[in-house]
């Protein structure tokens, strides 16, 4: 009887969606190593098929789009949404990030992978309705990134005021504010999150009239927005035409503009790859996809509430995800491959999902839960305001052992051979000697 | 370009040659990087793969090959054309044609044939059979693994 090598076991199980890979866990201890080793993972995030996540009063569900090189169909599954203060009729704002999604509420923020059932609150400073995001500082990505969450507070012509938390210590929120700004998002946008950066869709103003579309950035590095590059436009004039922005390729663009009149969508992607830290002056766009809407479609243009949407590249597919003419969620599929336009109206779901956005189910863990998806256990040190946060245990594919110590305002990985990798290190000598003595006791227990 | 060089010999472990057109034949990356360094011929020697594979694997690539711009087969059909392709293969033919894939570098068919593994094993029983994988873990450890991961069971 046949075995395959390591790594090609390896390829298949990195083709498989995250809940049916939790069933796999118990078929061997290799693989239950694997899925808790961020190499894997991260393999397993870059090549996961996009959903969509719907959000209504009453439930949460994703939308997985099949077939799409043949006749399409969708999938349906209901995510937990056993959510602490996910109330009807509360607006509800939901975000993206390296495959874990954040929902923003008026009674916190939660960071969540649905997928493995863990979500994590924080105290939120209840402005769900502006814009949010969350990234990390990308000049300091160790094996762990150290993710932080921007909530605007006010947002008006004149100023705007944002706060940021460090993910993990709560009351740590800094807040920014920002005078007399000439630039406004366009629309109700999502953030697009790359390497750690927020981006969004904006507009510059002058004189309080609206000119140029561009992209605005923002970076947790310098904890600054900046005008990243200038976007392609069909219709510069058009104030009711819906525009959206989204990855491609994992690395690059996408920027999707339809017209409120014709209801014609354009893509346009960036030619090049957008690097953190390098002023995307030079970015050119390329046009990528035409689509005209035919007359029978129930797709309604909306400015305000633009479609979420990704490209396969298989199929050459644009797939959209919003609402119809008549108020219901649909899909729609325009196939440039074989020139065929599809809609998918979602009729099993009773009311109205206003909130959709496009992301990768993934085996990303949220922070401060253990590999087995418990949230971790607190442990008080005497004689020190400081809380060790430990108890994984894990060994992973390389024998190491690795514990993760969080403190108030510090997060690191202690390797047993006494080395100590510091994200971010804001505590005295004593407190080191402390936590390595720490260290040795708990590594002796194991 | 004369006749000779646009056809190719692909030579398997017992000793089968397949005459194919070269753009067939350079899907495989691996062949395309032997074709470059001009150090073979027109004959290539591939000694991981047998000739029964090798067959298997040249005829995906002639179906996916884009030959004098007469590759206009729909995306719906080559699709069909795939599921039918993998559908009736048997582990170990199924395995060899992995470990072609694997090692001629032919993105498509590793991610087709894996995808035919993932496809065809939908149980914990079934990767322990068809992968030929040990279950290491002593009942309690599995039963607490199952516990743990409880919730992936429900649909």
């Amino acid at each position: 009887m046949m075995q395959l090598p390591w790594e090609l076991e390896e390829h298949i199980l990195s083709l498989i969606p995250p809940k049916p890979l939790a069933r796999f866990r118990s078929v061997c201890k290799r693989w239950n190593y694997l899925f808790n080793d961020m190499r894997f993972v991260n393999k397993h995030l870059a090549r996961a098929r996009p959903h969509f996540i719907l959000l209504s009063k009453s439930n949460i569900c994703s939308v997985d789009v099949n077939d799409l090189d043949g006749d399409p169909s969708i999938e349906l599954h209901n995510l937990p949404y056993d959510i602490p203060g996910y109330e009807p009729s509360m607006p509800v704002r939901v975000e993206y990030c390296d495959g874990l999604l954040i929902y923003f509420t008026f009674y916190g923020t939660g960071i969540c992978n649905p997928w493995l059932r863990q979500i994590k609150w924080i105290k939120a400073k209840c402005h769900a309705d502006e814009f949010n995001g969350m990234g990390y500082e990308n000049s300091r990505v160790l094996d762990n990134k150290q993710y932080k969450i921007l909530e605007s507070d006010i947002y008006s012509n004149t100023s705007m005021k944002v706060s940021i938390t460090d993910f993990g210590y709560d009351d740590a929120w800094k807040s920014y504010e920002f005078a007399s700004i000439n630039w406004k998002l366009y629309s109700s946008q999502n953030s697009v999150s790359l390497n750690g950066t927020l981006y969004w869709v904006a507009i510059y103003y002058h004189d309080c009239e609206p000119h140029e579309l561009f992209i605005q950035s923002f970076d947790f590095s310098t904890e600054r927005f900046a005008p990243y590059c200038m976007l392609p436009s069909e219709n510069k004039a058009g104030p009711y035409d819906a525009r959206s922005l989204a990855v491609f390729r994992g690395d690059g663009f996408s920027f999707l503009e339809q017209n409120y009149e014709t209801r014609d969508i354009k893509i346009w992607v960036t030619k090049e790859k957008i690097q953190n830290g390098i002023n995307g002056k030079n970015v050119e766009w390329m046009s990528f996809m035409n689509v005209s809407i035919p007359e029978w479609s129930s797709l309604k243009v909306s400015g305000r509430f633009p479609p979420s949407y990704f490209i396969d590249e298989t199929s050459f597919s644009l797939v959209l995800c919003c609402l119809n003419n008549e108020g219901k969620t649909c899909i729609y599929i325009a196939n440039k491959g074989v020139n065929k336009f599809y809609e998918i109206k979602i009729n099993d779901l009773v009311e109205t999902h206003r909130i959709h956005r496009t992301y990768f189910p993934s085996l990303i863990q949220v922070p401060t839960f253990t590999m087995s998806g418990k949230e971790v256990k607190k442990i008080s040190v005497a004689r020190s305001n400081f809380v060790v946060v430990e108890e994984p245990d894990e060994v992973d594919t390389e024998g190491i052992v690795t514990y993760m110590y969080l403190l108030n305002s510090f997060v690191g990985s202690i390797i047993p051979n006494g080395s100590i990798v510091f994200e971010n290190c804001c505590m005295g000598d004593d407190a080191v000697t402390c936590l390595k003595q720490n260290i040795r006791k708990s590594s002796k227990k194991g | 370009m004369s006749k000779s060089e646009k056809k190719i010999v692909l030579k398997s472990l017992d000793n089968e040659a397949f005459e194919v057109e070269k753009a067939v034949a350079l899907q495989s990356q691996t062949i395309w990087v032997m074709c470059e360094d001009k150090c073979v011929g027109n004959e290539i020697p591939l000694e991981n793969v047998t000739g029964q594979i090798l067959a298997k694997v040249i005829d995906y690539c002639k179906k996916h090959a884009v030959v004098d711009g007469d590759g206009d087969e729909s995306s719906e059909e080559l699709k069909n054309w795939d599921t039918e392709f993998t559908k009736n293969m048997d582990q170990s033919t199924l395995f060899n044609m992995i470990l072609a894939a694997n090692y001629l570098n032919i993105k498509s068919l590793l991610n087709l044939t894996c995808q035919a593994v993932a496809d065809k094993t939908k149980t914990i029983d079934e990767f322990h059979t068809f992968l030929n994988i040990e279950n290491n873990f002593t009942p309690e450890e599995e039963a607490q693994i199952c516990q743990e991961n409880l919730w992936a069971f429900d649909d």
